[in-house]
């Protein structure tokens, strides 16, 4: 296992592998997000509480977990990154910051709309603690991003946006203890393990679950997409791109 | 002009809709421009070979 992994950090030997489990992982993301969509949108029953607001719940809540968990990732990768100096590592962190935006993005957007429904007349409050630590999240990201670019030394700006995303760290546990440390308009928590299951039928648990795959499947495709054009740009010059981009051109 | 049966869920649509076409538009963005980066660097890249070849600098 260790021998495969440290097989993986070599650029040529990841581009090679992320193309075989690319098209399997997009056909994958496609199937599960379809089939996601439909349950959840058309077939899932509404809320007894929320009527068919709950609907929103299938885009809101994958997106809204994925958006901490690909910061833990880019924070992961920006650890190795500062300590063994892996490139590969430096990119995946870089490749996962613009997918993690997005994610932190739907987040906020689809939780505003679905907080004016139950909340009252409003979109946004900003005393709110989960949705003021969502939206610092949001701005991490955009950090990170506008420090990695900022600089033509794309390794030095790796290493800065990488304590930048370790600083950063600290307010992931924040988001998610943040309903149970302050009074707060959103829901506490109900996505831990036997919680979630007791608290949320079946027929609106398995959708859910689905769309969790396919947001997760997603992220692996995007990130490995972003990661294959970054390694293109950051080894151009070395011969194993040349024989990639010969065998691109002749086929 | 009315939605179809199908797509309407009373007093709430333009929420429940709003949040899937935003989803939507976000991730197509996304794997959009992942695509055509991979693409456009393979451009790049297989260009500049061909400028060597021929001598171009």
């Amino acid at each position: 296992m260790w021998v495969w992994f440290h097989k993986l950090g070599s650029p040529p030997y990841f581009y090679r592998f992320s193309g075989v489990i690319l098209p399997y992982l997009a056909v994958a993301c496609l199937l599960s997000m379809s089939i996601g969509v439909f349950w959840g949108l058309f077939k899932a029953p509404p809320d007894y509480q929320q009527s068919e607001t709950v609907r929103i719940i299938y885009v809101h809540v994958p997106a809204a977990m994925f958006s901490m968990s690909i910061y833990v990732v880019m924070a992961i990768a920006g650890a190795v990154t500062l300590i063994w100096r892996i490139k590969l590592a430096e990119l995946i962190a870089a490749a996962s910051a613009p997918i993690g935006a997005s994610y932190t993005f739907i987040a906020l957007a689809t939780g505003s709309l679905w907080g004016r429904t139950t909340w009252g007349n409003t979109y946004w409050e900003w005393s709110d603690p989960r949705l003021m630590s969502e939206l610092v999240l949001f701005f991490l990201y955009l950090g990170y991003i506008a420090l990695y670019y900022a600089s033509e030394d794309r390794r030095g700006a790796a290493r800065a946006a990488a304590v930048l995303a370790l600083v950063g760290l600290v307010n992931i546990p924040v988001i998610h203890y943040s309903v149970e440390w302050w009074t707060s308009l959103h829901q506490g928590s109900t996505s831990r393990g036997a919680q979630f299951a007791a608290t949320i039928h079946p027929s609106m648990r398995y959708p859910l679950y689905i769309m969790m795959l396919g947001f997760a499947l997603f992220y692996a495709v995007t990130l490995l997409k972003n990661t294959r054009s970054m390694l293109l740009a950051s080894e151009r010059n070395n011969a194993w791109v040349k024989e990639v981009v010969n065998q691109h051109e002749s086929a | 002009m009315s939605l179809p049966e199908w797509l309407d869920f009373g007093k709430w649509t333009p929420f429940i809709l709003a949040s899937y076409v935003i989803t939507a538009i976000v991730l197509l963005a996304n794997i959009v421009v992942s695509y055509r980066s991979e693409k456009r660097q393979l451009r790049d890249i297989a260009r500049k070979l061909r400028n060597e070849t021929r001598g171009k600098p």
